[in-house]
């Protein structure tokens, strides 16, 4: 029989002396990343599960680049090359048994390599602003496919700014999703924001009506303020000081826009890891109206999960298609397990089939390099082969590159869960 | 988000009950924060080999040892009869990929990373026992340049123990040096023949039909590499290299797939850092960036000292690290020998009643709180030689009284 509880608190009980707040991989300064080294106890577990080491010798793996190369940088200038190989997917930070945040530790080192913003080359500067090139694309979005498109001048780019001839580029759009936004009559419910990022204001203006219009399903009200890009490619590349003006932008239209418990949604699990939590791992950005953001940011997923099971279920139609889901690399590093698969299991008649691979590897723009996009189409074989055998009526990812990657590898169709 | 199970932790244990309660039909979810011990353990099943703890008396029939324990151990508190149920369930469910060799009850002597015996209940087919080596001619492979493999003591410690041995140090494979970079290269030899002539030659040379390699054979297609030699009149036997275990690899990546299979709910990354009660039951627990995970039963099976499951202050106060749950210390931490400190360490932990439930929080039970493998007080995986056998007889008992609670509600 249970004894009765006597001197138990009556309901919560959190754990104050936990290991996870003193150095987890969440939410800390770039020094406290760095400072995570000491935590390696160079178990090798980073180096079996990392998928870019899997394929080329270029890249001696996390274990190498990280931690134990770091030991050396903190002593002298090391002329390296090995990080900028990382493709940045996070898988080595999430397997480590001790809170080393490997993949920040990188990503800071190549941040440091490249030593300041005009060191970069033009084309990487360019492919930094996806919003940018959107927009100025957006003007003319059928000149500007045809340019995309075009193979000499693929090849030429391919030659002259290491833009792989075989990327997948997207369909420039123009800015089909405001259009549509401004026509759009919303119901009165509750408040939440929706951050488009680049893809959604300039290449995926569908994934944004979906969401929306699931969204306004649920009976909310949403607000778009932001057409900015989340930052992520100059971070990852290294143009940190174009990044943190960015990343400020971005704070500012959102928390400006924001009042207290309203959640900002985003469709891209890279924009919203980006937001949550690489904003203060790389650029320190700790101040009020930074935490709110980081701390109000939901993949738009996740956020139905848990807010809107029950709304969401009775309104789903039966659908007889076989899909195949591929949970992007960068959601694991969010700790929401997969909440779009959860989503997609609610929806009557459809058959799906879940991804054993880790990552697809482009890797927001690491693929579209002229070097590194064999790579990334060496880690992304066993999730082709995986999908060429399943042969579903559609593949569905949340990121964005990711399904641009896969529809070009796989000829078949790839959708937003949305 | 609400399920009828919460998991927390990677380990054998959570990964063995999650499966065993989505076989039952129950939703769960599990919430880890890396990927586990699994990737570290040389690849079979060891239920107990030792006794003692000094490894002087090996234990040859393991189900004989298990009755001589102590009353607080696993073991004890789950009780042979449920322990051989859960190893019966263990091998009918999972053993098919697995390649385990099949139990007859009593402990084989395989050769450790060092060369020495481990006992084993079920060595992977690839761990071939002491017994099997001394019958025949054996070589024993090393690659150039290795340095996870420890050939040269491994060839002593079996030339010693009477095992006919001849070494070779093949070139490296693929140009990679790494443990999982050669395994890998492993997987993409196409033309075994052409890339193994040599080795093929010397086993004719010296009558030989048991090729020893490091844990190296392939990742993902292990069972052709396998299949390659054995065409060749080989058998290929591995030994355990340091860490990472490419068979703990091929382990984990298995129980994985079977998990997505069932559609077990995994959620990596996720640090658990406190629970809320309802009178004395669990009602949710929360990760370090305040989700709530709301749940009918939750299964605490997130690994002992070794992987940061507990841990032990600087005053040798031991604590249970993702729900702060009160753990004794054993003797031996924070005095004595290393040995013995060593050994205080791991049987550090939670103390629980017969229904793995823990006896010491605050001052009452949890009755919908189960606690299973290395978070357990009172037993030593590495000197029983005990890891795996514990964690499946646990993790089965833990889905047990699962399951009776939730059948209960």
């Amino acid at each position: 029989m249970s004894r009765p509880l006597v001197g138990l608190p009556p309901t919560s009980i959190r754990n104050a002396g936990r290991k996870s707040a003193a150095h987890g991989p969440t939410a800390k300064g770039p020094e406290a990343v760095v400072k995570t080294m000491d935590h390696c106890t160079k178990c090798g577990l980073c180096q079996a599960y990392c998928p870019v080491a899997a394929v080329t010798e270029k890249f001696p793996g996390p274990k190498y680049s990280g931690p134990q190369s770091q030991r050396f940088r903190i002593i002298e200038d090391i002329k390296e090359q090995a990080p900028s190989y990382c493709s940045g997917c996070g898988i080595c930070t999430t397997v480590c048994p001790n809170d080393v945040a490997v993949s920040d530790l990188i990503t800071i080192a190549k941040a440091e390599m490249v030593g300041g913003d005009h060191h970069l080359p033009f084309s990487q500067r360019l492919m930094n602003r996806p919003d940018l090139v959107g927009k100025i694309a957006g003007w003319a979005p059928g000149l500007a496919n045809w340019v995309l498109n075009n193979k000499a001048l693929r090849s030429l780019a391919h030659q002259w700014l290491g833009l792989h001839k075989e990327a997948p580029l997207p369909r420039i759009q123009g800015a089909v999703f405001r259009q549509w936004l401004k026509r759009r009559s919303q119901p009165d419910g509750p408040t939440v924001i929706f951050f488009t990022g680049c893809a959604v204001e300039n290449y995926d203006p569908d994934v944004g009506i979906a969401a929306i219009e699931l969204l306004n399903r649920l009976g909310l009200r949403v607000e778009v303020p932001s057409k900015a890009c989340c930052a992520l490619p100059m971070l990852s590349s290294g143009e940190w000081g174009a990044a943190a003006k960015k990343a400020k932008g971005v704070i500012d239209d959102l928390d400006g826009a924001r009042s207290p418990g309203v959640p900002i949604l985003s469709t891209s699990t890279s924009c919203s890891l980006t937001l949550r939590q690489k904003y203060q791992n790389y650029l320190s950005l700790f101040d009020e109206p930074a935490r709110e953001v980081a701390g109000a940011v939901q993949d738009i997923c996740a956020f139905i999960r848990q807010d809107h099971w029950d709304d969401l279920t009775p309104q789903l139609g039966r659908v007889e298609k076989r899909v195949f889901y591929h949970g992007p690399c960068q959601l694991r590093q969010h700790g929401l397990g997969l909440p779009a698969l959860e989503l997609l299991r609610l929806v009557p008649g459809l058959e799906i089939t879940q991804s054993e691979a880790a990552c697809c590897g482009i890797a927001g723009t690491y693929g579209y390099d002229r070097e590194r996009h064999e790579i990334s189409m060496s880690i992304g074989k066993s999730l082709f082969d995986q999908i060429a055998a399943c042969q579903p009526d559609l593949v569905v990812c949340d990121s964005e590159t990711c399904r641009w990657h896969i529809e070009k590898s796989t000829h078949i169709t790839c959708q937003h869960p949305v | 988000m609400k399920s009828d199970v919460l998991i927390i932790g990677a380990e054998l244990d959570g990964l063995l009950a999650a499966l065993r309660l989505r076989d039952l039909g129950f939703s769960v979810r599990l919430l880890c924060s890396d990927t586990g011990s699994l990737s570290y353990v040389p690849g079979g099943i060891r239920l107990l080999g030792n006794s003692d703890g000094t490894g002087l008396n090996p234990v040859i029939r393991p189900f004989e040892g298990l009755s001589a324990l102590p009353d607080q151990h696993p073991y004890s508190l789950v009780g042979t009869a449920a322990v051989k149920t859960a190893l019966q369930w263990f091998f009918e469910r999972c053993d098919s990929e697995m390649e385990l060799q099949r139990p007859n009850g009593q402990n084989q002597q395989v050769p450790s990373s060092a060369g020495q015996p481990l006992s084993f209940y079920a060595p992977l087919k690839s761990q071939l026992s002491f017994q099997k080596l001394k019958e025949e001619n054996v070589i024993l492979v090393s690659f150039q340049g290795h340095q996870d493999f420890a050939g040269k003591l491994v060839a002593q410690e079996l030339s010693t123990a009477g095992v006919l041995l001849t070494e070779v140090e093949l070139p490296s494979l693929g140009g990679r040096t790494d443990t999982v970079g050669i395994a890998r290269a492993f997987d993409r030899v196409e033309d075994f023949q052409n890339q193994f002539q040599p080795l093929f030659d010397l086993a004719t040379d010296h009558e030989a039909k048991i090729v020893l390699f490091p844990a190296v054979l392939g990742l993902k297609r292990h069972q052709q590499v396998l299949r390659e030699f054995s065409d060749q009149g080989l058998t290929c036997g591995e030994i355990p290299t340091l860490p990472p275990s490419v068979p703990g690899l091929r382990f984990t990546q298995n129980l994985q797939s079977q998990l997505a299979g069932v559609s077990a709910l995994i959620h990596p990354s996720t640090k658990v850092d406190g629970f809320e009660l309802d009178g004395n039951r669990v009602r949710a627990v929360f990760d370090d960036k305040g989700q709530r995970y709301d749940c009918s039963t939750l299964i605490l099976s997130n690994g002992g000292i070794l992987m940061g499951g507990l841990e032990v202050s600087s005053r040798h106060v031991i604590s249970e690290t993702s729900l702060g749950l009160e753990a004794i210390a054993a003797t031996g931490v924070g005095s004595g020998t290393i040995e013995e400190a060593l050994d205080g360490l791991h049987r550090s932990g939670i103390e629980v009643d017969e229904q793995l439930r823990p006896t010491q929080i605050g001052h009452g039970t949890i009755e919908n709180l189960f606690v299973t493998g290395a978070t357990l007080a009172h037993w030593n995986p590495i000197q029983e030689a005990s890891a795996e056998g514990v964690s499946i007889a646990t993790a089965w008992a833990a889905a047990q009284a699962s399951q009776s609670f939730l059948e209960a509600q």
